[in-house]
């Protein structure tokens, strides 16, 4: 527990770090993770055969944004006709 | 667009993504398409190398080009960082998602178009256009990066001692003959 607590002190220091740059940091690179975890989960849910209303649903958005934003590149790398 | 683009553009577009991850870059820059484009079979490549343009060659600069200008290649590691200054442990995501899902479905950072690499693609579409072609190749591809005119891609060209003038009529002779 000892060995762990400095860890821990580290950690929340970092995430209240006052330091603009690191945080702002950690927002673009979460932004990036955000994307490609949509990505990958969208992706997921067309091979088990959601339909685009029901990913827009469970993502809270509109089918349309959904569309837009993958069924281009799904059919552009041959995973969709 | 990239619905309109042809199957070989498409994989040149691949290749380039292939490349960054290759060389360690968290983007697609005009340079990566350079060797997107150099990689690939077909017209566009055949006049590259015509030109002087030999992939191995052309990586090689790009990697010293952009080692000189301080560009990390560390597949993006300030962005693992990042993440892990919060709490978030991109390794571990890594591997509940490759088990998931198979290797390769994840990637993290995936590589992102750079301002020039996207202004590079609008071009790409005008060349097109003007040319009064239907879908994308990898020609008008080559032509948009000739006509970005600014980015690594014509860094990486000048270093290896191609004109970049030379280089479009080529492609537009050749463009030309195809369609004859």
């Amino acid at each position: 527990m000892s060995a762990e607590e400095p860890a821990a002190a580290a950690l929340a220091g970092q995430v209240t770090s006052k330091d603009p740059a690191v945080g702002l940091q950690a927002v673009v690179a979460l932004r990036r993770l955000l994307e490609e975890l949509e990505r990958v989960h969208v992706d997921n849910a067309r091979e088990q055969g959601w339909t685009w209303q029901s990913i827009a649903t469970a993502l809270q958005v509109s089918r349309q944004s959904v569309h837009e934003k993958h069924a281009t590149r799904r059919k552009v790398s041959g995973k969709e006709d | 667009m990239f619905e309109r683009f042809t199957e070989l553009a498409r994989r040149a577009v691949a290749a380039s993504q292939e490349a960054a991850l290759a060389m360690g870059h968290d983007f697609i820059g005009t340079e990566h398409l350079l060797l997107g484009l150099a990689a690939t079979a077909g017209t566009a490549g055949e006049v590259l190398r015509e030109q002087g343009v030999a992939l191995e060659r052309a990586r090689e600069e790009t990697e010293r080009l952009l080692a000189e200008a301080g560009v990390a290649a560390t597949g993006g590691q300030a962005a693992k960082d990042a993440l892990s200054s919060i709490g978030i442990d991109v390794a571990e995501i890594q591997r509940r998602a490759d088990e998931s899902f198979g290797p390769g479905r994840f990637r993290f950072p995936r590589p992102a178009f750079t301002p020039r690499a996207k202004r590079t693609l609008r071009l790409t579409l005008r060349e097109t256009l003007v040319l009064g072609h239907r879908r994308i190749d990898k020609e008008h591809l080559l032509l948009g990066l000739l006509a970005e005119g600014e980015g690594v891609a014509i860094q990486v060209l000048t270093a290896l001692g191609v004109e970049t003038g030379a280089l479009r009529e080529a492609v537009l002779a050749r463009m030309t003959r195809q369609a004859s």
